[in-house]
């Protein structure tokens, strides 16, 4: 059987292969995609412009992807209902990366970078048809698989394909520039999803009813997740650690190019060799330490310490170095311990959020905490763009951008985030916030127990 | 039918796809493995442009630095290496002429010796973009301790080559190493001059505080005598616009006859990281027909800075090889997706179970698929 379906109790693992094949070729098109920041940057001087549009993301994520998701669980087509929201997107997305290296201005380009974040939404179904092949029993082994061809793929595009954006080469009275090229091969990576998805890929009716229909709107919807106050204490902690994860976005490549006058293939270099200690180094040390510290201390510690190693870094730059230029290996090093430090936070975050969530609201809870996610990211990546900008309007000369200064922003974001998180653990403390994800949950033994006693 | 046709896609597209990485490739792989095989160097830098290209045959730099005690150090260089060099003690005090070894750090170490950091304010100025030289003066101006740091650097780049070209021919000839176009062509093109001066100066705070912090106080662009704007305000092989293509030009000898020839392979904006002019590189050329030659890069000496030397070597080899093996592997994943699904639908998994086994007939048909 060599057509691939939906909804079997256990699938061959010839299936799962190809799967994570598809999986990853699809990342390949989105590392692809990640030179847009460079095709910005040929029509578009503003970091204000560049990060807006790269934030579009955010924005299409609640407006695209949430609804797409929504109606592909409770429509049924001839097709599937994944599928078309899937094969649409993909094939768009194939048209408009292929056309990119053609916009000869900012307008075309900028409606083709919307095209493509609006259509990558769309297809946002994806990863649920994925779920929706493979049995949860043969997820984990998948994973594994997917994880081992995730590091195959970051060596491909850091050491090949990151640095090639500028190159030009010339062969059969035609020239090649490196970013058709990019983009180019992200369109044969997405051809190859389609003819994936196309031929061999087949979804089978489920049987199940479909989720009830609130029919109530984007603005029920909105109501439905403010409405519930219990969440409120979980909104602020998911909302104070997004700021202190607010990262420089879009114009983090420019400043290694642009400012420290790096170019593309020393940012692959950057990204090879960190995802190298991170692989063999940082994440089995996490694994060793994980279990062994209270997540809630991690978690502390982890804030203290970004905190901490961002503004080492500033300083170590801005006031150490004699050129205010840190070398490969600095940014390697501070990369590396930030790299640690956010995993003990990653590791200690989920299962802090749960344990403040009720048991019955956490589908509620999900979704406010993505919109909470998606709008605060939005906000601190337009922020860091206006910091940028009017930071290099005042102190630098004209068409000048130090995007470095991006830095003080996100130091300050942090300090912010660490005062919501302190008025957070003192409400704990008092009493006022509770864990109600462990307070108000009551295990099978202790309610049949407790029924026994009462029988 | 329809099954074969279906299973066929796959290994179809990997065909097309390694068919188009040997045609797109295959002169290069013929001259690397079946070519003669010889040292070559980087000789020139086309720039080209839509219409008006430049041709960049020789580069002679002049760096002035003022240090803070007053001494003046003057060099010159001719294609990035030194010809003179004189020191003036401060207030017109005795001159002196410098060696090559002084000037390149090769000399042992004696009292009138240029420190580690001079030197490299020197190496960085000679080759550097106006960025590098404001990183060196920023440098400079945090070692207030030492008096003989520099506090003003002036780079005069004087570019000799072919200006406004229509066309840059492929083969060049290359009379005494340097690049000679036939001048009795239609193109009928003339050598002139480009010449670039920058001035970056920390001796005044004022000026230096009123320019934000920028030690650039003064720029000047002469191209064939007539002052220019350029795209930005930088010397040569870094003050064009994105769209300029620089393709470098490489000089090697076949059968005794020396010979330039350009690069297939290039960048945009500016010069490749692997390619450096005058720079040394391998060139693989068939004997039969000297002008079919390709350059490959040599990352050069590691130089202390391993990570550095590294992203050289990648560059170098994938800005040869990278189109070419990117097309290779896409053709590999659609080979090796379809035969993965041939092997399906040959030789059928019996590990499969429908969840909720619905319909009987369609559990059936999806077995014999």
């Amino acid at each position: 059987m060599h057509i691939i379906e939906t909804q079997h109790k256990r699938i061959p693992w010839r299936w799962v292969i190809l799967l994570q094949i598809m999986v990853q070729v699809r990342i390949l098109a989105l590392f692809a995609s990640g030179s847009m920041t460079f095709t910005m940057r040929k029509f578009i001087d503003s970091p204000i412009i560049i990060n807006s549009v790269s934030s579009l993301d955010v924005l299409f994520n609640l407006l695209i992807a949430a609804p797409c998701l929504y109606y592909s669980d409770r429509i049924w087509t001839r097709h599937g209902r994944r599928l078309p929201f899937v094969m649409v997107s993909f094939m768009v997305m194939a048209v408009v990366i292929m056309l990119l290296p053609f916009a000869g201005s900012a307008v075309p380009m900028a409606v083709l970078v919307v095209l493509w974040l609006i259509f990558w939404d769309v297809g946002s179904t994806f990863d649920v048809l994925i779920m929706e092949i493979i049995p949860p029993e043969q997820r984990g082994r998948a994973a594994a698989i997917g994880a081992w061809m995730f590091q195959a793929i970051i060596i491909l595009s850091s050491i090949v394909i990151a640095g090639r954006f500028d190159d030009v080469v010339k062969s059969l009275g035609f020239t090649l520039p490196g970013e058709m090229l990019i983009y180019w091969w992200g369109s044969i990576c997405l051809v190859f999803c389609v003819i994936f998805m196309g031929l061999f890929i087949r979804e089978n009716k489920p049987t199940g009813p479909p989720p009830v229909d609130h029919g109530s709107g984007i603005k029920g919807a909105m109501t439905n997740l403010f409405a519930e106050k219990s969440l409120w204490p979980v909104y602020l902690l998911v909302f104070s650690t997004v700021l202190m994860q607010t990262g420089l976005g879009a114009i983090d490549p420019l400043l290694m190019t642009e400012q420290w006058g790096y170019s593309k293939q020393d940012m692959g270099t950057n990204i090879f060799v960190g995802g190298m200690i991170n692989l063999f180094i940082v994440i089995p040390l996490v694994g060793l330490v994980v279990d062994k510290i209270d997540r809630l201390k991690m978690f502390t510690y982890s804030v203290i310490g970004t905190l901490i190693l961002q503004i080492a870094y500033y300083v170590f730059v801005q006031f150490f170095l004699p050129d205010q230029r840190p070398t490969i290996f600095h940014m390697i090093f501070f990369g590396q311990c930030l790299s640690m430090v956010g995993q003990f936070g990653g590791v200690a975050l989920q299962p802090l959020i749960f344990e403040y969530i009720p048991r019955d609201k956490m589908g509620t809870a999900q979704a406010g905490l993505n919109f909470v996610r998606s709008v605060t990211r939005l906000i601190t990546l337009n922020g860091i763009g206006l910091w940028v900008a009017y930071y290099s309007k005042w102190f630098l000369p004209e068409g000048k951008f130090d995007y470095f200064s991006g830095y003080i922003f996100m130091i300050l974001m942090n300090i912010v985030g660490c005062g919501f998180l302190f008025y957070f653990g003192r409400q704990v403390k008092r009493g006022i916030i509770k864990p109600l994800g462990r307070t108000d949950f009551h295990p099978v033994e202790e309610t049949s127990s407790t029924s026994q006693q009462k029988s | 039918m329809k099954r074969i046709l279906t299973l066929s896609v796959f290994p179809l597209n990997a065909i097309a796809l390694f068919i188009a990485a040997s045609l797109w490739s295959g002169r290069d792989l013929r001259l690397r493995f079946q070519g003669e095989a010889t040292d070559g160097r980087i000789v020139g830098m086309a720039l080209d442009r839509e219409e008006k290209n430049d041709l960049l045959i020789a580069l002679d730099t002049k760096l002035d630095l003022l240090l803070a005690d007053g001494t003046r150090i003057d060099t010159l260089y001719h294609n990035y290496a030194l010809t003179s060099a004189t020191e003036q003690a401060p207030e017109g005090g005795a001159l002196r002429t410098l060696t090559g070894s002084e000037v390149d750090g090769s000399a042992e170490a004696t009292a009138t010796s240029f420190s580690p950091e001079l030197l490299r304010v020197l190496n960085d100025a000679v080759k550097g973009e106006t960025e590098i030289v404001r990183w060196a003066l920023l440098r400079e101006s945090r070692r207030i301790e030492d008096p003989r740091r520099v506090v003003r650097i002036e780079k005069t780049e004087t570019v000799h080559g072919y200006f406004g070209l229509k066309k840059i021919p492929l083969v060049m000839e290359l009379r005494d190493g340097k690049i000679a176009l036939d001048e009795s062509g239609g193109n009928a093109p003339s050598p002139g001059t480009v010449v670039i001066r920058g001035v970056f100066d920390f001796t005044d705070p004022d000026r230096v505080k009123a320019n934000k912090g920028d030690s650039l106080v003064d720029y000047e662009y002469l191209r064939l005598g007539e002052p220019f704007t350029p795209e930005k305000r930088n010397f040569f092989l870094f003050a064009e616009p994105y769209t300029t293509q620089f393709l470098p030009i490489f000089g090697f000898e076949a059968n005794g006859q020396p010979i330039a020839r350009r690069s297939h392979i290039g960048r945009h904006g500016g010069p490749t990281l692997a390619l450096q002019l005058y720079g040394t590189c391998m060139v693989y050329y068939d004997p039969a027909n000297p002008a079919e030659a390709i350059l490959m890069a040599t990352p050069g000496p590691v130089n202390g800075a391993p990570l550095l030397w590294f992203s050289r070597l990648c560059e170098g080899i994938f800005g040869q090889w990278g189109s070419g093996s990117l097309i290779l592997v896409a053709g590999l994943l659609f080979l090796l997706t379809g035969l993965i699904f041939i092997s399906l639908a040959m030789w059928p998994s019996k590990n499969i179970q429908l969840t909720h086994p619905t319909n009987p007939t369609e559990n059936h048909n999806s077995a014999n698929r």
